[in-house]
């Protein structure tokens, strides 16, 4: 590379740094997050929510109306795990507790949807959700309803045999932001912990709301 | 005071003696509507050569197992462990997303303010009992 070449090449890369610096200033000075700061997948176009018909834990109907006008996080699990779905629904039972000082339009609703509706009727996750938080809200209902919901979102989930004859579920252990138009927005992966997932959450709807 | 040091020398030596020591043991209370729950721990092996647990039991449960929650790709699992070796000073930890033991078949009820006794069986034959209270998990 010549003598000039190699000046201009200098300029362009400190040019370049330097209106980096630039835009993070201005957006740190306006409350902005950049996207990739923040600890979550977050979705370029937001995805809708196929149609489903779900049955919620008090027996009413759980359908894309139920995710219009609110943020949701949804999180797939099943009431026989004995690890997992209880841990994380009290990271997020810990989280929300976390987030009471935002007004109730930016809180999250909280929702289980099972993965293991065989099992999981609605009067047995009647019993279980509210036990973490009692505006958590548990969802179950036809398996078929279930594998299309599930496979819409890239959720994915296997029943394991054991030998018992008895058999437990793998299943994603993300966490999934819905926006208050009832679209999926953004994707929180494990590690999960109740101040940081409280965090991300806060980061991600400001920037999506930000970028409406 | 004196009566308080000798019941917490007697604990210790329940809680396995001085060679493989139990600490910070609890149990999740069991939500309503299932029909498991699991129990975490550390244990400490203060012996000169590695101390195996091979299983693990309980009177207040018909099935008690160990296993590991394995995420990956952002998929949890849960792998059954046969053996679980602790070498010379080593602690290994039982924690929620990890290592725990899965209590199944409860015979009756699991919640706060109850202590549930569990035994671990090491390859030499040997047990160790500890207890562990049941908490709420958000306690």
């Amino acid at each position: 590379m010549s003598v000039p070449l190699r000046i201009l090449a200098a300029a362009l890369a400190l040019f370049a740094v330097l209106a980096g610096a630039f835009t993070a200033y201005r957006m740190q000075s306006a409350g902005m997050v950049a996207p990739e700061d923040i600890d979550a997948t977050i979705f370029s176009a937001t995805r809708p929510v196929p149609q489903f018909a779900l049955t919620d834990h008090n027996d009413e109907a759980f359908d894309p109306q139920r995710l219009q006008g609110h943020w949701s996080l949804l999180f797939f699990g099943f009431t026989q795990c004995p690890d997992v779905c209880p841990t994380t629904l009290n990271t997020l039972a810990r989280s929300l507790a976390l987030l009471g000082d935002l007004p109730a339009s930016r809180r999250p609703e909280v929702v289980m949807i099972s993965v293991d509706p065989e099992r999981d009727t609605v009067t047995r996750l009647r019993d279980y959700v509210p036990f973490f938080d009692p505006t958590f809200v548990g969802v179950t209902g036809a398996t078929a309803e279930i594998d299309a919901l599930t496979a819409a979102l890239g959720v994915a989930h296997q029943k394991i045999p054991r030998d018992d004859g008895d058999y437990t579920v793998d299943h994603t252990a993300s966490i999934f932001l819905i926006d208050p138009t009832g679209r999926q927005a953004a994707l929180f992966s494990p590690p999960l912990e109740a101040a940081d997932l409280a965090a991300r959450y806060r980061a991600t709807i400001s920037y999506l709301e930000s970028r409406r | 005071m004196r009566i308080v040091a000798w019941a917490v020398l007697l604990l210790s030596a329940c809680s396995g003696g001085d060679d493989l020591v139990i600490s910070d043991p609890w149990v999740r209370a069991m939500p309503p509507g299932s029909g498991m729950t699991a129990a975490y721990f550390e244990v400490t092996n203060r012996t000169g050569h590695d101390q195996t647990i091979v299983a693990a039991s309980s009177e207040a449960f018909g099935l008690v197992e160990i296993h590991r929650t394995i995420t990956a790709d952002g998929i949890s699992r849960m792998q059954q462990e046969d053996t679980v070796v602790v070498g010379p000073g080593e602690t290994i930890r039982f924690e929620p997303h990890g290592r725990h033991l899965m209590l199944m078949r409860p015979r009756g009820t699991v919640e706060p303010g109850q202590v549930i006794a569990f035994d671990l069986q090491l390859d030499e034959g040997r047990t160790v009992s500890f207890t562990a209270a049941v908490r709420h998990p958000s306690d």
